[in-house]
């Protein structure tokens, strides 16, 4: 059994804990509160640890759990439908074309539904789809059509937002 | 912007973030540590010292009537049933171990929420029937001295209270409860269709 170290499994996972969280919230400070309880319960439960699965798919659970587990703490955000424009204002207007890019998709993902937010997450962390079906705990072959679908919307819209 | 084939991993992976000290992690996980025993010791603390409160009027204290002790125990395992009502409100999800499948912890999560509503609703009607019976039988040996006018009266204005608390009060509180955690298990419903879509 691989000896786990809680500051190498921190310093290993946690930008990509965060992205994830900010796929589901798509707020700074929310997704960092998310990322800092995820690793509380990370080096709380190590210990306890049977590595019956990879060390990745275990931290990913944990993690979308407590973005799931939002529900039972605040009250649910109101789903809008997807919004074709990002919020203007001028401090954004002097990003780069990148960051924008960056900050449209964040906010795209974070509107989809709760389970599509996670599983387009873990996608784009370039997890294996046979990893994510054990995450989130449904068939491979579902995972699969659920990337297809997630993404097809996703480049509807960019298209749009590129046309704008 | 190029959108015929959308690299949508470089975007994602631009997005960037200082990684805090980890020293916060281990500052958090210990606070929680602490507070969790300090719950513990005061939930402790408060039924043993309803239970020595139980023996002592029981065994100590003469009251004249069976009736008075038992009205003021039932008033005590009223005020422990509502401390422990109350409780069962705060981090209860806390408990629930996260490691599990999306899939798993959505169904416990459910399963916490029925048991939850159903003490909250339930647990509310059983503190009000042990708060009024406490009284109705703590009474007793004082309304026996007084004249019979002024035990009419202790009686009829404690009932009084007691039927507005029960006619009005508690299914407000009920209500409240019920849309709060229904409310969850409604959203958590809904994420559970989109896993078997």
């Amino acid at each position: 059994m691989q000896v786990l170290n809680f500051e190498e499994i921190y310093h290993e996972y946690w930008k990509r804990i965060f992205r994830l969280c900010m796929g589901y919230v798509n707020d700074h400070d929310a997704a960092k509160d998310l990322c800092q309880e995820t690793f509380v319960v990370v080096f709380q439960q190590l210990p306890k640890f049977r590595q019956e699965a990879s060390v990745g798919t275990w931290i990913y659970r944990i993690a979308t759990n407590i973005c799931l587990r939002q529900i039972n703490i605040e009250k649910r955000m109101p789903k809008s439908e997807l919004s074709d424009e990002i919020k203007d204002n001028s401090e954004k207007d002097n990003k780069l074309e990148q960051d924008k890019m960056t900050d449209f998709l964040y906010q795209c993902i974070s509107e989809l539904p709760e389970l599509d937010r996670i599983i387009i997450s873990l996608e784009l962390e370039e997890m294996k789809q046979a990893e994510i079906a054990e995450v989130v705990g449904i068939t491979p072959a579902n995972v699969r059509v659920k990337i297809h679908r997630i993404k097809e919307k996703l480049t509807k819209k960019f298209k749009n937002y590129a046309n704008r | 912007m190029q959108t015929d084939n959308i690299n949508f991993q470089n975007i994602w992976n631009n997005k960037n973030a200082e990684i805090p000290n980890i020293q916060e992690i281990k500052s958090t996980a210990e606070k929680y540590r602490k507070k969790q025993i300090i719950s513990t010791i005061l939930v402790m603390l408060w039924l043993t010292v309803t239970a020595f409160g139980i023996i002592f009027i029981w065994n100590v204290i003469n009251f004249k009537m069976v009736t008075t002790s038992l009205g003021i125990i039932l008033i005590l395992i009223a005020l422990a049933l509502s401390l422990y009502l109350f409780s069962q409100n705060i981090n209860v999800i806390r408990k629930i171990n996260p490691s599990i499948s999306n899939q798993a912890y959505l169904s416990s999560l459910k399963k916490l929420q029925r048991q939850r509503l159903y003490m909250q609703t339930k647990g509310i009607s059983i503190y009000y029937i042990l708060l009024s019976f406490g009284f109705a039988f703590y009474f007793y040996e004082f309304a026996l001295y007084m004249s019979t006018i002024a035990g009419f009266l202790a009686y009829g204005l404690t009932f009084l209270w007691l039927a507005i608390v029960w006619f009005f009060l508690r299914p407000r509180q009920i209500r409240k409860q019920n849309q709060k955690i229904s409310k969850i298990i409604d959203s958590l419903e809904t994420i559970e269709k989109d896993l078997v879509e």
